[in-house]
C-alpha cells in the first residue's frame, strides 16, 4: 500500500512536471473536474457484426448495427462507439438514408455517438495509397458529421518492410496525411484522433511526438489503453491525457492474450487527475483474435522497432511506477504472455484459452468500469 | 388553477393516465415512438435559461454571457448535455459561419457535453402563407445547423392564434400541419428530428399536441413536451398523454408558468416518465418572471437558481431510478 501511494505521488509529480515544461496549445484544457460516461465500442462485437455486414452465412447470422444498439442500451451504456467497417458496404459511404435511421434509433435508445473509426495506413511508403486512405478519411469524416460523432478514429499504421529504421521519415509523411485529416476535421467539425495501436505507435512518447508534428488542434490522441508496448502502460496513458479525444478500454494493458487485468482504480485516478471529460467506451477483444498481417509482422520483428521493452516484461524500472507493474513485474513471465502480440509463443498458449463470447464477457467487464467509475468520482 | 396533490388524486390520475395511453396507442396514424426498454434519463440544460444574460453578451449589453461561458457554467454544475437554442449565436437568424458552429461543439466535447438539441423562433399559425414559408425556410437553415452541431433534434414552435382566427382553429391547424410536414421531411432528409412543443400558444393542451403530431404523421416529427406550459387543470395528465410522442423535453420548475409559486412536483414528474418509457434528455430550463414586479419577487438569478433546481432534479431522478 506505502508503496502504491509512492507510485501514484511520483506519476503526479511527473505528470506535473510535463504539464508545466510541455504546456503547448494541443493539449485539451478542461474545466469542472473529471467526469466520465461510458460508451460500448461496437469492436467488442466485431465477429457477429461482420457476419452480418458481410453477409456471411445467407445473411441469416450476425448481428446488426441496430441490434448492437439495442444490447448497448439493454447494458446500461451512455453511448456506442460506431465503427465505420460495420456499415454494410464498408468502406464504401452509406446512405444517408441508412445513417440516419441509424442516428434516430440511437437516439431513441437515449443512446449518444461518442465516436466512429476507419482502416487506414499513413505508414505506408507509396505516396497513392496514403493518398487514397486520406480520400476514405474525409468521406467518413463527412459520414461523422452526419451520424453525430464527434470524433474519429485513424490509425497510423504498421512499420514497413525495410523501413524498421526509419521512423522519422515515416512520422514526416505521416504526418502531412495526418495533418491533411485534421485540416478537414477542422472545416467539418469533427476531431480526430489516431490510435496507439501497436504498430507505429507503441508509445505516448512516439504518439505525442506525432501529435505535434501535426500540430493541428484538431488532432488528438484515441488512448488506446491496451496498446502502448512499454514497460509500464499507466505512464504511457498518463502521458498522453492532455492530448485524448477519445478511448479505448481494454480488459489488459498488455494486450489481448494477457491474463493481467487492467487496474481500474489507477485508471480511474489517472482520468480523475487529468481533468478528462468525456466518454471512456470499452473494447473488449477475442484473445484468438486479431489481425493477421499483424501477427505476421509482429513475427518478422516489425512490432519491436521502437519499443525498447517490447521483449521483457522484466525491467525494474516499472517496478518503481506501477501498481500493476508490481504485480506484473514479479512474474515477468506472465507479462510475456500479455505481450502475445510480438512474441511468436502466442499461438500456443492462446488456443488453451476459451472462446471469447463478447455477451457475457461485455457485462462483466462493464459491472466493473462502473464499480471503479462509482468509486473514485462523485456521482 | 389548483393544483392539490393528494395521494387518492394521484392513484386516480394514473388510472387515467393509463387508459389514455392505451387509447392514445389503439389509435390509427401516427404511432407513438417505440419504446421497448426501461426508461433511462441524462440531464441537460436549456442555454434559455439564461436567455437575458445570453442576449446582454449579443447586444454587447454589461452583465453578458458568452456561449462559451454557458458551456464552462453548464460542464461545472455536472449537467451531462447542454441544448442550445439557435438564438444565442450572435447572427441569428442568419446561420453562424462553420467556424462559429464547430468551435462550439469542439468545446461542448472537450467538456464532456453532448448537444442535445437546438432550437428556433418561428411562426406557424400566422395566416400569411409568404410569412410561413419564411418561416420554413428557417428552420430548414438551422435543421443544417443541427448537423453541423451534432443536434440530433430541433424544437420549433406553433404560434399563437392570430386575432380573428379564434373560432377557426381547424384552419389554422391544417396550414401549420403543411409547414411542420416539410420541415420533417427536410429532417428527414438530413437525420435531425423535428419537435413541436407546447407553449400555451396553439398548443396549449395534450390532446392539442398529439392531433398536430398525427397530423403531420412522420417518424421525423414529435413533440417538445414543455412540463410548464399546459395550460389544462391538471399538466401532469397532458405531460403523461404527450410522452410517447416525445422527441424532447423543457422541465420547468413550476407547471403553471415562472410567475407562479406552485412548484414543480418532481417526484410525481419522474415516475410519469419512468412509466413512459422514455430514453432521452430531461433539459431544464428556469425562466425569468416576466411583467410588473410583484411584492415579494426576488430579481431572477439563474446562476443561483439553476444549481438549485438541478440539484432536486438531480435526487428525484436518483429517487426514482434506484
Amino acid at each position: 500500500m506505502k508503496k502504491k501511494s509512492l507510485n501514484v505521488l511520483l506519476a503526479m509529480i511527473l505528470l506535473s512536471a510535463t504539464s508545466l515544461f510541455a504546456q503547448d496549445n494541443l493539449q485539451i484544457v478542461r474545466t469542472g473536474g473529471a467526469r466520465i460516461k461510458v460508451s460500448l465500442n461496437a469492436y467488442s462485437f466485431t465477429k457477429p457484426l461482420l457476419d452480418f455486414a458481410k453477409g456471411r452465412g445467407n445473411g441469416q447470422s450476425g448481428m446488426t448495427i441496430f441490434q448492437f444498439m439495442d444490447w448497448a442500451a439493454a447494458n446500461g451504456f451512455d453511448a456506442v462507439d460506431l465503427t465505420g467497417y460495420f456499415f454494410p458496404g464498408y468502406p464504401e459511404v452509406p446512405s444517408d438514408e441508412y445513417i440516419n435511421s441509424i442516428k434516430k434509433y440511437a437516439f431513441q435508445l437515449g443512446l449518444d455517438i461518442s465516436g466512429t473509426g476507419v482502416r487506414n495506413d499513413f505508414a505506408d511508403p507509396d505516396p497513392a495509397k496514403r493518398a487514397a486512405d486520406v480520400k476514405h478519411v474525409k468521406e467518413w469524416i463527412d459520414v461523422a458529421v452526419k451520424l453525430g460523432a464527434p470524433v474519429i478514429r485513424v490509425f497510423s499504421g504498421p512499420i514497413p518492410a525495410g523501413y524498421e529504421n526509419r521512423w522519422d521519415d515515416i512520422a514526416k509523411y505521416m504526418s502531412e496525411s495526418l495533418r491533411e485529416c485534421a485540416e478537414y476535421g477542422k472545416l467539418r467539425g469533427v476531431l480526430v484522433g489516431v490510435q496507439n495501436h501497436g504498430d507505429f505507435l507503441k508509445t505516448a512518447d512516439q504518439t505525442i511526438k506525432l501529435v505535434k508534428m501535426v500540430n493541428s488542434p484538431w488532432l488528438g490522441i484515441i488512448n488506446d489503453t491496451g496498446y502502448f508496448i512499454t514497460e509500464d502502460p499507466y505512464v504511457d496513458i498518463a502521458k498522453c491525457m492532455p492530448y485524448t479525444v477519445n478511448f479505448q478500454l481494454k480488459e489488459s494493458v498488455f494486450g489481448a492474450a494477457s491474463p493481467i487485468k487492467i487496474d481500474l482504480k489507477r485508471i480511474m485516478e489517472i482520468l480523475k487527475n487529468s481533468g478528462y471529460r468525456g466518454y471512456i467506451p470499452i473494447e473488449t477483444l477475442s484473445p484468438v483474435g486479431g489481425n493477421k498481417k499483424k501477427k505476421e509482422m509482429a513475427a518478422a520483428g516489425g512490432y519491436e522497432m521502437g519499443g525498447k521493452s517490447g521483449k521483457s516484461g522484466k525491467s525494474e524500472k516499472s517496478d518503481n511506477f506501477a501498481s500493476t507493474g508490481g504485480k506484473s513485474g514479479k512474474s515477468g513471465k506472465s507479462e510475456n504472455v500479455g505481450r502475445t502480440e510480438s512474441t511468436p509463443k502466442v499461438s500456443t498458449s492462446v488456443s488453451e484459452r476459451p472462446s471469447y463470447d463478447p455477451f457475457t464477457v461485455v457485462p462483466a467487464f462493464m459491472v466493473k468500469v462502473k464499480a471503479a467509475q462509482k468509486e473514485a468520482f462523485d456521482m | 388553477m389548483k393544483l392539490k396533490s393528494t395521494f387518492n388524486k394521484n392513484t386516480c390520475k394514473i388510472l387515467i393516465l393509463n387508459a389514455l395511453m392505451f387509447l392514445s396507442l389503439s389509435l390509427p396514424a401516427q404511432k407513438p415512438f417505440e419504446r421497448k426498454l426501461p426508461s433511462t434519463v441524462k440531464t441537460s440544460l436549456n442555454a434559455y435559461s439564461f436567455n437575458e444574460m445570453l442576449s446582454n453578451h449579443i447586444k454587447g449589453k454589461p452583465n453578458g454571457m458568452t456561449l462559451f461561458e454557458l458551456l464552462d457554467f453548464t460542464a461545472k454544475n455536472n449537467f451531462d448535455a447542454i441544448d442550445i437554442t439557435g438564438y444565442f449565436f450572435p447572427s441569428y437568424p442568419q446561420v453562424p459561419t462553420d467556424q462559429e458552429i464547430n468551435d462550439v461543439k469542439r468545446r461542448s466535447f472537450e467538456l464532456g457535453l453532448d448537444i442535445s438539441g437546438t432550437g428556433i423562433k418561428n411562426d406557424f399559425a400566422n395566416f400569411d402563407p409568404a410569412k410561413r414559408a419564411a418561416d420554413v425556410k428557417l428552420a430548414k437553415q438551422w435543421i443544417d445547423v443541427a448537423v453541423k452541431l451534432g443536434a440530433p433534434v430541433i424544437r420549433v414552435f406553433a404560434g399563437e392564434i392570430p386575432k380573428g382566427y379564434e373560432n377557426k382553429r381547424d384552419e389554422v391547424a391544417t396550414y401549420m400541419a403543411e409547414c411542420l410536414k416539410e420541415c420533417a421531411a427536410y429532417g428527414k432528409l438530413r437525420g435531425v428530428l423535428v419537435g413541436v412543443q407546447n407553449h400555451g400558444d396553439f398548443l396549449q393542451t395534450g390532446d392539442q399536441a398529439i392531433d398536430m403530431v398525427k397530423r403531420v404523421n412522420s417518424e421525423w416529427f414529435g413533440l417538445i413536451v414543455d412540463t410548464g406550459k399546459f395550460l389544462t387543470p391538471d399538466p401532469y395528465v397532458d405531460v403523461a398523454k404527450t410522452l410517447p410522442y416525445a422527441v424532447n423535453l423543457q422541465i420547468k420548475e413550476s407547471p403553471v408558468g415562472p410567475g407562479s409559486s406552485v412548484k414543480t412536483d418532481l417526484p410525481q414528474l419522474m415516475k410519469i416518465i419512468k412509466n413512459s418509457g422514455y430514453r432521452g434528455y430531461l433539459p431544464i430550463e428556469t425562466l425569468q418572471y416576466k411583467g410588473t414586479p410583484r411584492p415579494g419577487d426576488v430579481p431572477y438569478e439563474p446562476l443561483k437558481v439553476i444549481p438549485i433546481f438541478f440539484k432536486e432534479l438531480k435526487s428525484a431522478i436518483q429517487n426514482e431510478y434506484k
